[in-house]
């Protein structure tokens, strides 16, 4: 709304000043107040309707209020005020050559099209407000790590507390910590996401259930009263009827919960795919912990107080700490963002590029419709010189090409609506999921945006063509006496200049475009370390009340021993089904999530690190790497030997092995994990862990078998299977089922639907940037060859002459070719620079290429210049062909 | 007297209202079937207070959605006498073409 204000602002300039001061304040507002409410009560298209309306109702009221003020005085006709002719004239005129019109309607609409739709995504990510008053004072904290370089860290629990506690710069602070729960009790188990928050977490956000009523403080201590509330999607998809909810109980991991509100259905925080929140309720041994770091922190600025100074007083705050617990807090910072920097983080910087770069592509087809009308008006040079003879005036004259120009724009623009509502849709991809559901209009801002784009265009389009006709008039009609019009120097001037512009644009977006494939390229040959294909994954997470925690008799193992001979049960069943190779169960799969890191000593080091050793850990059985086909380097794999009995030991990956052992054996070596002693048994090779452009860590396995690791307990199973391993889930779930019907199943899914997932924003992003380039190239070839063909045109006269006083074929070949390259170098010259600049400034953006790279640059370079010669060879051969007599003759 | 003019000094009649008010009024009203818009709305205020129809007001006090932010109208007695007489005219206009045998089919 703060666009449709600025707009309407923009546009009450146009009224008369008195007036302005007058009435414009409250028109502005109630202007926006119409459409807000008209939006509510009617809907988008309705409000998007008065928007129009509202537009011109104020362009009319300015036109009529400064005409109060002039007409009187003086008894004149203002020279624009007849708008009617001009209108009617310029329909007859466009509807004579409908398939003109339709061309260059059609060229406007993709362009306004593809721009609306990009700008529409742009409006969702990085302009629309978020769904929280006062957005602007969120922030996000994390805590940095500067020996290890490591930024954007989640929080240990004692340092939230401390930094609650202390800081002056926040209103509050709140912590949450995202999770899964085995739901039980309905008809079929499901694995729910959890978020654990403090009470102040709603607060903060300054949101409330409806109904229902928010977490009280006493509920966020540990042993207070277990109570839950509900996202309004898991609670239409659990109780479909929202009244009954309130009161509810909800059994999860086997405790129960009672439901004591309801989030509205805007609510998507962090992410839209939450169910239940329920109280972080942390004991007294969590609040202490300063070194497990697993809390997302989010505050609330004081009112008034800028982020720098929140920074500022975090730093002080942190350096506090680092004194008064060295052992846990060296070297750790604090860094505090704003929310929607955190939710947009990259996506900003890629949006725009590709808005710029669609800018650019619709630039391209104003300049060819421009050069379009430029033809069509040298057509109609007569009709202008025999008006601007019967003394018809210069204004009217560039009014009535205006109005063609506005009407050919408003038609594009209309159409580029409907294009951009059904592309806004397919670019749904960019935006990053929790800022905004799925839509199926367009916003209003961007239909402003298309309005305010259309009437640039018609700017663009309509006065290059009207100021070169109307002064091409009376001058060029005389000297012509009578006969066919040839232009003066100016027209193909404009044209030139035009062309110029038009190949230089494309060489950017062709750069551009031959980049993004290149990065794409590379990121698909990045080998991810194992073997992607026939993959089965799931999620099968063991925990809750069918594996009780809490058993006097037996501890921990207990528990450690039913898990394991729940999976080891699991892995037989499933590799007896036909098609299958083989299984393995691991904390979680390469690719999916980060699922975690722990630190590390290691038995006399062959030198000592710089800092406290961290890896990857992943907890697996036997079979893990045979399935997952990650090759062993060297020493053994796993066996069923393994067990608790045995002795601890691990394997660990390439990566760690360099960076620790510095290629010395590692195989026997021992390294220390939560106080274990483990052997090295063996060394496998890197797998791309948490994402394809991650680069490789330190990694350590270690047999499921031999002791419970808590967290990193297997949640993941994965079956190489030898046939579609999409035919197999349903009866991999039976298995599941057949062991234990109260097991939730979640995330079936291939390795390759997760790899796809994982791409998909590159690959669109490539298809997008590709598809803009290759429109760029036509389109610029088309106006290469269009101004071309008109020079040719213009110089039949001379060229015969040539030809007739003896000149060869090929001296009238050199002739075009030269001019018409000429142009295209200038073009090329231009967009070179403009791309490096370009490159400069995006830098970054691609995976493994400098925007920059120069053989890319060179690559676009020569396949334009080819097209672009393909487009001049055209003209100029159709020129050397040209018969002496006949062109001579038609004079 | 044109229609918006009219609907304008019914809308007034009342107690002072705001812009904003005004066109709501008038949308609910007639049920949507006439609109005003901000541009068309103010020019017409303007030539109204220039007549003395209407007259620019202090915010009503003691209401309880008094929008601080907004210029407040109210209706001026040659204002008052105007839509009156205007009212009466199409109502006797109405009468007469009721009388006639027109009405809306039901």
């Amino acid at each position: 709304m703060n666009l449709t204000r600025q707009l309407f602002g923009v546009l009450m300039r146009l009224c008369p000043r008195s007036f302005r001061e007058t009435f414009g304040k409250d028109a502005v507002l109630d202007l926006v107040d119409l459409l807000r409410a008209e939006r509510r009560e009617r809907g988008a298209i309705a409000a998007s309707t008065t928007f129009v309306r509202a537009v011109i109702d104020i362009l009319s009221t300015a036109w009529r209020e400064r005409m109060l003020g002039r007409v009187r005085p003086r008894r004149r006709r203002p020279r624009f005020v007849q708008l009617g002719p001009s209108i009617r004239s310029a329909y007859r005129n466009l509807s004579a050559k409908p398939d003109f019109t339709l061309l260059v309607v059609t060229v406007l609409a993709l362009g306004i099209g593809a721009n609306s739709a990009i700008f529409d995504t742009v409006y969702a990510t990085l302009l629309k407000p978020l769904p929280f008053p006062e957005a602007q004072e969120l922030v996000v904290l994390h805590e940095t790590d500067r020996a290890r370089g490591i930024r954007g860290n989640d929080v240990s629990p004692a340092n939230f507390e401390d930094w609650r506690e202390t800081s002056t710069t926040f209103r509050d602070l709140a912590a949450m910590a995202s999770t899964t729960a085995n739901l039980t009790g309905g008809h079929e188990p499901e694995l729910v996401n959890l978020l654990r928050v403090t009470s102040s977490f709603l607060p903060v956000l300054g949101v409330e259930p409806e109904p229902g009523r928010g977490f009280a403080a006493e509920e966020d201590r540990a042993g207070g009263e277990r109570v839950a509330i509900v996202t309004r999607r898991f609670a239409l998809r659990r109780f479909a009827e929202r009244t009954d909810a309130i009161g509810a109980w909800l059994d999860l991991d086997g405790e129960r919960y009672r439901v004591i509100g309801i989030m509205p259905a805007t609510f998507r925080f962090p992410s839209g795919d939450v169910d239940v929140l329920v109280p972080l309720a942390m004991k007294q041994t969590e609040r202490e912990q300063r070194r497990s770091y697993y809390l997302t922190v989010i505050g609330r600025l004081a009112p008034g107080i800028p982020i720098e100074a929140a920074n500022e007083e975090m730093a002080a705050l942190a350096a506090h700490l680092e004194e008064q617990y060295p052992e846990s807090n060296a070297e750790n910072g604090v860094e505090v963002t704003g929310l929607r920097d955190h939710l947009v983080g990259a996506h900003g910087s890629s949006l725009l590029l590709l808005l710029a770069a669609a800018g650019a592509l619709l630039l391209i087809a104003v300049v060819n419709v421009a050069n379009l009308l430029l033809a069509r008006g040298s057509t109609r040079q007569r009709e202008i010189a025999v008006r601007a003879a019967l003394g018809e005036s210069r204004g009217r004259m560039i009014s009535q090409l205006m109005t063609e120009a506005f009407m050919l724009s408003v038609a594009g623009t209309l159409g580029g609506l409907v294009v951009g509502s059904w592309a806004a849709r397919l670019l749904g991809v960019l935006t990053p999921a929790h800022l905004e559901p799925e839509r199926s209009t367009l916003h209003l801002a961007t239909c402003v945006f298309a309005f305010v784009l259309s009437g640039c265009v018609s700017l663009g389009v309509g006065l290059i063509p009207a100021v070169s006709l109307s002064r091409s008039g009376l001058t060029t009609i005389l000297r012509a006496g009578g006969g066919t019009a040839s232009p003066g120097r100016g027209s193909v001037g404009a044209r030139s200049a035009l062309v110029v512009s038009e190949v230089a644009l494309a060489l950017v977006l062709v750069g551009l475009g031959s980049i993004t494939v290149r990065s794409f390229v590379e990121l698909m040959r990045i080998d991810p370390g194992f073997r992607t294909d026939s993959l089965l994954t799931m999620r099968v997470e063991r925990s809750g009340r069918t594996a009780p925690r809490a058993d006097p008799s037996q501890g921990q193992s207990s528990e450690h021993h039913r898990r394991t001979a729940f999976y080891s049960e699991l892995q037989e069943r499933v590799a007896r089904l036909p098609g299958v190779v083989s299984t393995g169960v691991v904390t979680t799969l390469p690719l999916t999530h980060s699922g975690g890191s722990t630190g590390f000593t290691i038995e006399n080091p062959p030198f000592e690190p710089d800092v406290d050793p961290i890896a990857v850990f992943r907890s697996i059985s036997p079979n893990y790497f045979r399935t997952l086909g990650i090759a062993l380097r060297e020493g053994r794999d796993f066996a069923e030997s393994d067990g608790p009995r045995t002795p601890g030991v691990a394997v660990v990956n390439e990566t760690l092995a360099e960076r620790f052992f510095s290629g010395q054996a590692v195989v026997g070596r021992h390294l220390v994990v939560w106080g274990e002693r483990l052997e090295v048994v063996g060394m496998v090779e890197d797998v791309q862990q948490v994402s394809f452009v991650d680069s490789p860590r330190p990694a350590i396995y270690v047999p499921t078998a031999q002791r419970s690791w808590g967290y990193f307990d297997p949640k993941e199973l994965a079956v190489r299977a030898s046939r579609d391993p999409e035919a197999l889930a349903a009866d991999v779930r039976a298995e599941v089922w057949a062991i234990d019907p109260d097991q939730p199943i979640a995330s079936i899914r291939t390795m390759e639907s997760i790899i796809s997932d994982q791409t998909l924003e590159a690959r669109f992003r490539t298809w997008l940037l590709t598809s803009f380039a290759a429109v760029a190239l036509l389109l610029s070839a088309l106006g290469v060859y269009g101004v071309l063909s008109y020079v040719v045109s213009t110089r039949r006269t001379e060229i015969g002459l040539r030809v007739a006083l003896g000149a060869a074929r090929a001296d009238v070949l050199r002739l075009v070719v030269s001019f018409g390259m000429r142009l295209v170098l200038y073009g090329v010259a231009i967009g070179v620079a403009a791309s490096l600049l370009l490159g400069r400034w995006i830098g970054g953006l691609f995976y493994a290429i400098e925007p920059s790279d120069p053989w890319m640059l060179l690559a676009a370079c020569s396949v334009l210049i080819a097209v672009a010669f393909t487009a001049v060879m055209l003209p100029a051969m159709r020129a050397a062909r040209m018969d002496p007599l006949t062109s001579l003759r038609s004079q | 007297m044109t229609p918006i003019n009219y609907h304008i000094l019914v809308a007034l009649g009342d107690g002072p209202k705001h812009g904003y008010a005004i066109m709501r009024e008038i949308d609910e009203r007639t049920e949507g079937s006439f609109r005003v818009l901000p541009g068309t709305l103010y020019s017409t205020i303007k030539k109204m207070l220039a007549a003395s129809l209407i007259k620019e007001c202090a915010p009503p006090k003691g209401d309880g959605a008094v929008d601080e932010r907004r210029r407040y109208y109210r209706i001026e007695p040659l204002g008052r006498r105007q839509a009156a007489d205007e009212t009466e005219r199409m109502a006797a206009l109405v009468q007469g073409a009721r009388r006639k045998g027109f009405a809306a089919a039901r």
